[in-house]
């Protein structure tokens, strides 16, 4: 993994995705993301007689030429949609190899840009124990780089509060949005949040990063763990059969999200940081939900 | 205890790794995670399995060691109870060669050897026996068996000899002689090992040799040479030559590297009528034995005369006049060997040997070449040969009443008018007529004794004294009469008298240097000495074996193997057993 979480593969990458978007996005019926409004640019709507004031460059001189009438171009309006996402920058963050913080800014840069490509606004959070930075962009997908700068100065810090983060994050938030949560979810008490967030009309969308280290870990004897977030620690002696255990209580625990999430209508995922980011994005994109 | 494959015991390092292994990971680590959520969970799920303890009583660990012990002892093939009924057999052959009185910084290569030697009998039952050879071999090439106690005594009592050894030649004869003895065990202890077969084990003692010795002696018309080598450092050292205990000549000589000089003496009558020529070279070095050189005049010795067949009372008196003949009577032949003369008288020789002159009398019948007819009356001689048998001795006037005609291709030394009357063949003189007194009155002249003492003299081939010597390891033959003689010897240093038995003694010494024989009013002196320059400049080698390995192969050669074998299988089917409940445990 670079440093450079956002270098010119990292781009390359998110182009092939946006291509991939948009394969899966012309797939679905014709006016999906299609507004009631008008004024648009992009989408012919109809045609309607020219008054005082209309703008010349919408008259459609083709049809002057074939009616001798001058008729105006309507397009229709393109709806802007919100894509938030939640980004988790805790202490906990900072583990595995890539570091899950590293991967789980390249999925939130991705589906900022994605959002970008599709015309819609995108809000990347950065929280840990509560929300630490807001970024709102919107219009040209150029202005991903704004996100990248961003997004590079962020640290892993402090223990994560994601319930006391996704409040702030709705009480601040004007329109209902689809809300992706990039966390490794490492915090006992958020479940509820969601269930309000998904309640309230938002879309939300769960996204759990987790090391293979964190997942399957190897180390063995009397280990003393030391929680990165809160400085606690814990004697235990872990041999295979710990190990063992220990695998199938984070198994409960991913299944526990899964359960909670498919009840509530929320998407969730995990993923690992030794998967590429751009296949796990495309992934989920092809399941379909995430982004539409 | 001990073990088929000793090696094998380097597998019970596998348990102070494993303890090692268990030190390391029961001290605490400090080990970072992202959260202690997910483990918290993991601990309060197994609070109830003894964590605590785990520090304290790790039962795995426990079982992976004993696993470990199990293993190591198996593989090193342990057989405390496997040893067969009546014990291992081995050969030991020793080098008792001159080179190994060398000395070896503080000590000698011998006493190396010896303390090697005891060692390895130390390590012995008495369940084991034991066969000894030497090299040079004695005269029992091996003795044995004995326990190994016993065969320590022996080896406290043997020193080592001034002799040379060959020492393969030795070992293969050993080995033929103790094929009876197999299955055994060999050891070879020797300051040359290279000499030896690869697989052979063998004991190297001994190191560089820094010696001065003697290399040759020459004597000719009162002039002495003297050979002298070096096989070590450049040294100086001082010649000496003693004649009878007296110094003749002493010279400082300077001798490089592996260099040779040839030093010359004499000329003067104390050397032509010294009874005991003795060299020295005053030099310390890594071997005394030859820095000596002796030798003996010879004195002019008895000539043995045997006189076969009739008595003749005549010729027995004319040869006991003369102090340097002892004559020897017997009717029929005997060995030849250990004469200078045979006499035939009147009967005819079966089995001439050719190296033993022999003066056959008045023959009954043919032998040899030589064809013998009937009895000629009166035969008068008529021409006498130019033989030196017969140059001094005026013949002509013998009257010879009667002779025994012979054809014979043989040179006639005198004729008579009917045919010959001495023929000569090689070692053979024959007279065709009998000495008594009815035929001739030959014997009763002055002329006769004085016959047979020159012919005696002259058929024997008696040379004159010398100055002579033998070399370390051959035999000297001496005659004994008495049998209160003594034999010591007396240079470079006395020792106790020994009784040789009378008759015919043969004695090889084992140690150089000037043996003196009395036998009743006659004594005689024997110079032995080394002038080996193999033996001087020997170098040492180190070798060294491993005592267990070559026990625990004599055991596998006794049958041992198979009953050791039963004990490795047991041991690694334990340790299987807990291996497989170790890992139950762990899961």
């Amino acid at each position: 993994m670079p440093d450079d979480p956002f270098d010119t593969t990292f781009m390359r990458k998110l182009e092939h995705l946006e291509i991939a978007f948009r394969r899966l996005r012309s797939g679905r019926g014709a006016g999906e993301n299609v507004g009631k409004g008008r004024g648009g640019r992009t989408e012919f709507r109809e045609h309607r007689r020219y008054t005082t004031g209309d703008d010349f460059r919408y008259i459609d001189w083709n049809v002057f030429g074939r009616s001798d009438s001058l008729f105006v171009k309507e397009y229709a309006r393109e709806e802007r949609r919100t894509v938030a996402v939640l980004l988790d920058a805790s202490g906990s963050m900072s583990f595995g190899s890539p570091a899950k913080m590293l991967y789980a800014k390249q999925i939130a840069a991705a589906f900022a840009y994605l959002a970008l490509a599709a015309g819609d606004e995108a809000v990347v959070v950065v929280f840990s124990d509560g929300i630490d930075k807001s970024i709102t962009v919107a219009g040209q997908k150029s202005r991903i780089t704004q996100v990248f700068r961003e997004l590079r100065g962020v640290q892993p810090r402090a223990r994560t509060r994601i319930e006391t983060s996704l409040k702030e994050f709705y009480e601040s938030i004007r329109t209902r949005s689809f809300v992706v949560l990039i966390s490794d979810l490492m915090d006992s008490d958020c479940k509820a949040s969601l269930a309000v967030l998904s309640a309230r009309g938002f879309e939300p969308c769960v996204i759990q990063v987790l090391s293979r280290g964190e997942a399957d870990p190897r180390q063995t004897g009397r280990l003393r763990l030391k929680d990165s977030e809160t400085g606690e620690t814990r004697q235990i002696w872990v041999e295979g059969a710990e190990l063992q255990e220990y695998k199938l209580i984070l198994n409960q625990f991913i299944e526990g999200w899964k359960t909670f999430c498919s009840k509530h209508g929320i998407d969730f995922a995990t993923a690992f940081t030794d998967m590429p980011f751009d296949e796990f994005v495309l992934g989920r994109l092809r399941r379909g939900g995430v982004l539409r | 205890m001990s073990f088929l494959w000793p090696f094998g015991l380097l597998a019970l390092l596998g348990v102070p790794a494993a303890v090692l292994i268990a030190l390391w990971r029961a001290k605490r680590r400090d080990v970072d995670v992202p959260s202690l959520m997910l483990w918290q969970r993991l601990a309060e799920k197994i609070s109830d399995t003894g964590q605590k303890h785990r520090a304290v009583i790790d039962i795995p660990l426990i079982l992976a060691g004993m696993v470990a012990l199990l293993l190591g002892l198996a593989a090193a093939g342990p057989m405390l109870a496997s040893r067969p009924a009546g014990g291992r057999t081995f050969l030991l052959v020793l080098d008792r060669s001159a080179s190994m009185q060398m000395k070896q910084n503080d000590s000698s290569r011998w006493i190396q050897a010896m303390r090697q030697l005891q060692k390895f009998l130390g390590q012995l039952t008495d369940d084991d026996a034991v066969h000894l050879a030497t090299s040079p071999a004695g005269d029992d090439v091996r003795v044995g068996p004995m326990p190994p106690s016993e065969a320590a005594e022996l080896l406290r009592a043997m020193r080592p000899t001034d002799r040379s050894a060959d020492l393969a030649d030795d070992v293969a004869r050993a080995v033929a002689s103790a094929e009876s003895l197999k299955p055994f065990s060999m050891i070879v202890c020797t300051d040359s090992p290279d000499v030896l077969p690869p697989s052979m084990p063998a004991i190297g003692v001994g190191g560089p040799a820094d010696n001065l010795f003697f290399t040759r002696f020459g004597f000719s018309g009162g002039t002495i040479l003297l050979g002298v080598g070096n096989a070590g450092k450049p040294r100086t050292a001082n010649l000496q030559l003693i004649a009878d205990g007296r110094m003749l000549e002493q010279r400082k000589i300077s001798l490089a590297n592996s260099a040779e000089s040839t030093e010359m003496f004499g000329g003067t009558d104390d050397v032509e009528n010294a009874r005991l020529l003795e060299a020295r070279l005053v030099a310390d070095d890594s071997l005394q034995a030859d820095n000596y050189f002796y030798a003996v005049r010879e004195q002019a010795q008895r000539l043995r005369v045997m006189l076969i067949g009739h008595d003749n009372a005549w010729l027995e008196s004319a040869i006991a006049v003369h102090d340097g003949i002892e004559l020897i009577r017997s009717a029929k032949e005997a060995s030849a060997d250990s004469y200078d003369l045979l006499i035939y008288n009147g009967v005819a020789p079966k089995n001439l040997t050719g190296r033993t002159p022999a003066v056959v009398i008045d023959p009954p019948e043919s032998f040899g070449g030589i064809a013998v007819g009937g009895a000629i009356r009166q035969p008068k001689v008529t021409s006498v040969s130019g033989d030196p048998l017969t140059d001094d001795t005026d013949l002509a006037d013998i009257a010879v009443e009667t002779a025994r005609g012979i054809t014979a291709a043989a040179g006639v030394l005198v004729a008579s008018d009917k045919g010959p009357l001495v023929v000569r063949d090689g070692n053979v003189l024959c007279l065709a007529f009998s000495i008594g007194r009815e035929n001739t009155d030959w014997m009763l002249k002055a002329g006769f004794p004085v016959f047979w003492a020159k012919m005696v003299e002259k058929l024997s081939s008696q040379t004159r004294a010398t100055l002579v010597h033998h070399q370390i390891g051959s035999r000297a033959s001496v005659r004994i009469s008495e049998r209160n003689a003594t034999l010591k010897r007396t240079k470079p240093a006395g020792e106790p008298a020994s009784k040789p038995p009378a008759g015919e003694f043969v004695f090889r010494p084992d140690l150089g240097g000037v043996y003196e024989l009395t036998d009743g009013a006659d004594t005689r002196l024997f110079a032995f000495n080394m002038l080996d320059s193999r033996e001087s400049s020997t170098t040492g080698s180190w070798k060294s074996i491993d005592h267990g390995t070559i026990g625990n192969a004599a055991s596998r050669a006794a049958g041992g193997a198979a009953a050791a074998l039963m004990l490795a299988p047991v041991l690694v089917s334990i340790g299987l057993a807990l291996a497989v409940a170790q890992w139950c445990l762990k899961r």
